[in-house]
């Protein structure tokens, strides 16, 4: 019960998120980049939260600031999950020859370490936030194939699937119609965990500068204030915005995905009781 | 299957047992070639003394020294070139006393310093400048760029050297003396090393007011030079601690972790104008901005079109956003610091006035359709995208005057967007393939008739980022080469900027300053004014006395 | 027990991630756009003197085809030669390794700590599981783990060393190193505010790891049966449930510590900690391919190698367990 009231709670907040990231030149008052005010005005009527060095809007940067890094955070995750899945149905349903390279393949992938490349690769497609993200996505779906290559392969062993395939049911029709399905809490659960991932790292990459520096986004907000007097000068208006945008929508993520995990996983709830 | 549990957990004990030893002896490993390095000699170790000033460095590469010779950084205050550059184009004297050209500025004579000693206690002599030259040349090392237009250094004697030019070049001066310039190394080490790419120096034996202490940990110590020849310093060391964090360097300012903080934003200061034994001071233009254009590309290539955008760059309203910035009311040049080279006629050219914008764009060709935006003469409607390098990035310099421009520029009927570069081969293509681009850089090119070269087509430039060639310009860059009379070279650089009034391949907009801030209560002496605006230029760092 | 043809496979999987592993830095960092010796000049100097690039490009080998470079390179890491620094012209292997050092400072004690309390803490966690002190704790670790490690560490300076000022606000060491030399007290003042924050954000991942094993342990028949034989309950904990639970902390353990050199890039940034995690930004930035070759190959080396002694202890602690044959 308090699970799911926990589940719903996070999917509302993610809602705002997203209403907020679609909406954005509706909601802020000015463009991100605009120069609007004074520089390290205090909160008021006109700059709700205030105004950075050069003087742009705090607010309106949060506001835009969602869509790069929601874009990030979102598009890599459903792209890898989506590369997973599909992969790791082929792979467990046809099993055999395929299933065997595949999977040799994926052994020899497997201890290539993601971060660096992952460094290496936001600054070679700079600036190009779909590109990177893309990208992620691909690289980040080798881990996810085989966590959804083990039940779809126990899966397709199944009388279920056995009597889909004698009553001459496509085998595109089997996977789509009658694996997939059954596997969606997984892969749910994996796409809730895999975008918080990549979310927060979106952000931390690019608090680290390592990100394009033009871009407003959240993590350079928090770059921006971090380094330019808002810690020296007490500005919290300025610091603390991007943070808790950050904070919120990880927790939500991942309280999401800790509900949904618990909740398809019927050993964990068990044991809660 | 089940294994009794008693060697399993054995099993386990053995295999963690393992994994900690391999741990260990990665971790005793990595600390024997490292941490061991870097305290060795701790006995010789000076206390530090409190009229040792600290500085803050902004990252460790920038205390992580290799060596003179090659391109990485040395210590501050230690090497030493033959001038050093100072304000209005002059120059002031280091290795050289003094100095005498050749009416056609290819023969230069450098009277050098006598008792000029290296800091092994060697004496400096004329070979260590004809060695440096040497030396950078035949080991095709980085920085021989610098001295490409050397033909030969001779010795008559040993405190006087006399460099040959390939070519006539005015400047010279300039180009040894500016960043990266040329300082002098020893030959007593150097003739020794036969790998200068790879060689890391931990002496630095130089000539300066400073020698090398050490480098540990975050932190550089150089210590007062007691056999310099010149002004010896006052204070007994200097100490480089590394603070990445721009902001907590302002804090370790106000607990007194250091002396003294470079390059403060205007809000910053403000913020410490209350605080006790904090003074602030401002060294006036330091940085310059501009918008530029490409003459190769559409619609910049149209004159008339560049002149009605020089009325349209609203100077007063960027440099108050700047807070500490000035308007430049000239074709290139920074009045306060090229003095009497600016030609008094060709200032206030560019007033900002959108009506006269409007009317020169009406009179040469360009329409406005239904909704007001600008249509060139091609009838096509005229957009602009400025590409926006890291340079200028960090204080929001590009932001704010972008965000001044747009609002102007729309008014006109012309869209303008931006695209960002990181990387600055990326960056300059995007300047070669725009009509319009903003350049920002320190006012060293701003200060001289031989900035003016920056416009030239010359056989060692063959493009320049304007894409500007003005035959009748080249001439005249050439002939400010070509010789080292003054008067000459005042009267070309005057032509040259009537020259560029009329073309008007750039808008200069304007300067903006560096803040510093210092703990009063330790050193005085920090503000020397205009153009000393690094704190570890020796010249600054001699002048400090202790505060008692 | 482990077969030897088992153990051949593995090892040949290992090989063959590393070389593709050293292929893709390779050239991807010799792909990417612009280069140190562009970016170095123009940041010194109003023009792009083009002698002084050719000259660069031929002392380093960049004039050559890719694949000529390629193979001068792999020739070169296989002789032990990991090439010198465009920066600093220094030998990329020392400098890393003294930056390593430096990052091993926070890291080793935080790893170490972080997977000996998660352990702790999981298991005892997985063990009273269902229980209000269970949920607490599991719930205090959802949230510290949600909120981004480089967050925790602006709060944490901004709390503990600009307002309180208990602690430094970055650095190795006070400047009385220059005197007397590195005192281990002193840079364990500098070091003890990094350090605690890695260890949280370890012990959080490891806590969640160890509880969800523990559950799934105690879900077993035997410790069923064991409890309801009325075995000494601590007894059943530590000698049956505790020991098998541990299994899967064995591969999250070696990942750790492969992941030991990216592990800090967040703090090191925040805390002026200038270690291997720095060195790379840096090194990214300045585009000094040289040193971003050196540290990946080791971090290449590293986790391929951690992964591989993963393998081969879980199989051999379980021989139920083979990757690659589930």
């Amino acid at each position: 019960m308090t699970r799911n009231a926990f589940l719903w709670i996070s999917v509302a907040i993610l809602a705002v998120y997203f209403t907020v990231a679609l909406l954005a030149p509706f909601i802020a008052p000015y463009g991100a980049t605009e120069i609007t005010g004074s520089p390290f005005q205090p909160p008021d009527s006109g700059h709700l939260f205030g105004t950075n060095d050069v003087g742009q809007d705090i607010f309106s940067q949060l506001v835009y600031g969602s869509r790069v890094t929601l874009i990030f955070g979102f598009c890599s995750a459903l792209l890898s999950v989506s590369i997973s899945t599909c992969a790791g149905i082929v792979l467990g349903y046809y099993g055999g020859n395929l299933d065997e390279v595949v999977c040799r393949i994926l052994d020899i992938l497997m201890p290539i370490p993601i971060f660096p490349l992952l460094i290496v690769l936001t600054t070679f497609f700079n600036p190009g936030i779909v590109q990177v993200s893309i990208l992620m996505g691909v690289l980040g779906s080798i881990h996810g194939i085989r966590l959804i290559r083990a039940p779809a392969l126990s899966l397709a062993e199944t009388p279920f699937i056995e009597g889909a395939r004698s009553i001459g049911a496509t085998d595109l029709r089997i996977m789509s119609r009658h694996i997939l399905p059954n596997l969606m809490p997984v892969v749910t659960a994996k796409f809730v965990s895999s975008s918080q991932h990549y979310l927060v790292m979106g952000v931390g990459l690019s608090f680290i500068g390592l990100w394009d520096t033009m871009t407003v986004d959240w993590g350079s907000m928090i770059q921006n204030a971090y380094s330019s007097g808002a810690l020296s000068l007490g500005l919290w208006w300025w610091i603390l915005p991007p943070g808790i945008a950050v904070v919120g929508i990880s927790l939500a993520l991942a309280l999401a995905g800790y509900s949904l995990e618990e909740s398809f996983n019927p050993r964990l709830e068990v044991n809660r009781i | 299957m089940e294994e009794s549990s008693g060697q399993k957990r054995k099993r386990i004990i053995v295999y963690g047992g393992l994994c900690l030893i391999v741990i260990i002896a990665l971790c005793i490993a990595a600390w024997g070639s490292g941490i061991g390095n870097a305290a060795e000699g701790d006995s010789k170790n000076k206390e530090i003394s409190a009229d040792e000033v600290i500085i803050p460095a902004s990252s460790s590469s920038s205390i992580t020294y290799t060596s003179n010779m090659q391109k990485g950084g040395v210590p501050p205050g230690i090497y030493q070139g033959l001038v050093i550059k100072d304000l209005n184009g002059t120059f002031d004297p280091a290795l050289a006393e003094s100095w005498d050209v050749s009416a056609d500025a290819k023969t230069w004579t450098f009277h050098l310093a006598k008792d000029a000693l290296w800091s092994d206690g060697v004496p400096f002599t004329c070979a260590d400048v004809k060695f440096t030259n040497d030396y950078l040349k035949s080991n095709n090392l980085t920085l021989a760029f610098v001295l490409n237009d050397v033909q030969s250094i001779e010795c008559p004697d040993d405190s006087t050297a006399v460099i040959t030019l390939k070519t006539s070049y005015s400047g010279f001066l300039d180009q040894i003396s500016r960043q990266p310039g040329i300082t002098i190394s020893p030959q007593h080490i150097w003739q020794n090393i036969t790998d200068p790419q790879h060689y890391e120096d931990e002496k630095f034996i130089g000539t300066g007011p400073f020698v090398f202490d050490q480098n540990t940990a975050g932190y550089a110590r150089l210590l007062k030079n007691d056999a310099y020849y010149g002004k010896k310093a006052q204070i007994s060391g200097v100490v480089l601690k590394v603070i990445t964090n721009p902001d907590s360097q302002v804090l370790a300012l106000k607990n007194g972790e250091v002396d003294v903080v470079s390059d403060i934003s205007p809000a910053v200061a403000k913020s410490l104008d209350g605080e006790k034994n904090i003074a602030v001071y401002t060294v006036k233009d330091t940085g310059a901005y501009e918008v530029a254009f490409n003459l190769a590309q559409y619609p910049a290539n149209i004159t008339a079109f560049r002149r009605a955008i020089s009325h349209a760059v609203d100077r007063d309203t960027i440099s108050s956003l700047f807070g500490t910035g000035r308007p430049t009311e000239t074709t290139f040049l920074i009045p306060s610091l090229a003095g009497k080279y600016v030609n008094p006629e060709d200032v206030g050219m560019y007033t900002y006035n959108l009506t006269e914008a409007r009317e020169i764009l009406k009179n040469s060709g360009f329409t406005w359709d239904g909704k007001g935006l600008l249509l060139g003469p091609d009838g096509n409607v005229v957009t602009l995208t400025i590409p926006l390098g890291t340079k200028g990035q960090a204080s929001g310099g590009n932001q704010k005057i972008v965000s001044v421009l747009k609002n102007d520029w729309e008014k006109l009927g012309i869209t303008l967007s931006t695209v960002s570069y990181d990387d600055q081969k990326q960056y300059k293509k995007a300047i070669n393939a725009n009509a319009v681009f903003l350049d920002s850089f320190p006012v060293t090119l701003h200060d001289d008739a031989d900035a003016l070269t920056n416009f030239a087509v010359t056989p060692l430039q063959d493009t320049n980022y304007y894409n500007y060639n003005n035959p009748e310009y080249n001439a005249l860059v050439a002939g400010i080469r070509n010789t080292a009379d003054q008067t000459k070279i005042m009267s070309m650089a005057y032509q040259m900027q009537d020259i560029l009034a009329k073309d008007i391949p750039t808008v200069p907009v304007c300067t903006s300053d560096t803040i510093v801030a210092y703990r009063s209560d330790r050193f005085t002496g920090w503000d020397l004014g205009q153009g000393y605006y690094s704190v570890t230029d020796p010249r600054v760092l001699t002048n400090l006395i202790p505060v008692k | 027990m482990i077969d030897g043809h088992y153990l051949l496979r593995r090892i040949g999987y290992s090989g063959a991630a590393f070389v593709i592993c050293v292929t893709l830095t390779f050239f991807i960092l010799h792909l990417m756009p612009g280069d140190y010796i562009t970016n170095y000049l123009l940041s010194i100097s109003n023009y792009l003197p083009q002698e002084a690039v050719d000259q660069f490009y031929q002392q380093y080998g960049l004039d050559r085809p890719l694949w000529e470079q390629y193979v001068i390179y792999v020739c070169n890491i296989l002789q032990g030669h990991w090439g010198y620094s465009y920066q600093y012209g220094l030998p990329v292997f020392p400098m890393i390794m003294q930056k390593l050092t430096w990052s091993l400072v926070i890291l080793l004690p935080a790893v170490l700590l972080g997977i000996a309390i998660g352990i702790v803490l999981g298991a005892w966690s997985g063990w009273k599981s269902g229980g209000k002190k269970d949920l607490a704790l599991f719930n205090f670790m959802i949230v510290f783990r949600a909120i981004p490690e480089f967050w925790w560490a602006i709060m944490a300076v901004w709390v503990f060393a600009f307002s309180l000022q208990w602690f430094p606000l970055g650095g190795f060491t006070s400047i009385s190193v220059l005197s007397s030399g590195l005192n281990p007290w002193d840079v364990l003042y500098h070091a003890i505010l990094p350090i605690c924050l890695l260890t949280s954000f370890i012990v959080a991942g490891n806590y969640y790891v160890m509880r969800n094993s523990m559950i799934a342990v105690i879900g077993e028949d035997y410790i069923t049966t064991a409890r309801a034989k009325g075995l000494d309950e601590r007894a059943v904990l530590w000698r049956h449930a505790l020991k098998n639970a541990l299994l899967p902390m064995v591969t999250m353990t070696t990942f750790q510590v492969a992941g030991i050199i990216m592990g800090s890039v967040f703090i090191e940034t925040v805390f002026s900690w200038p270690g291997i995690g720095l060195l790379t930004t840096d090194a990214l930035r300045m585009r000094d391919l040289p040193i971003l070759e050196g540290i990946f190959l080791l971090d290449a080396l590293m986790t391929i190698g951690a992964m591989l002694a993963a393998d081969i202890l879980a199989s051999h602690l379980d021989p139920r367990i083979r990757m690659g044959d589930q």
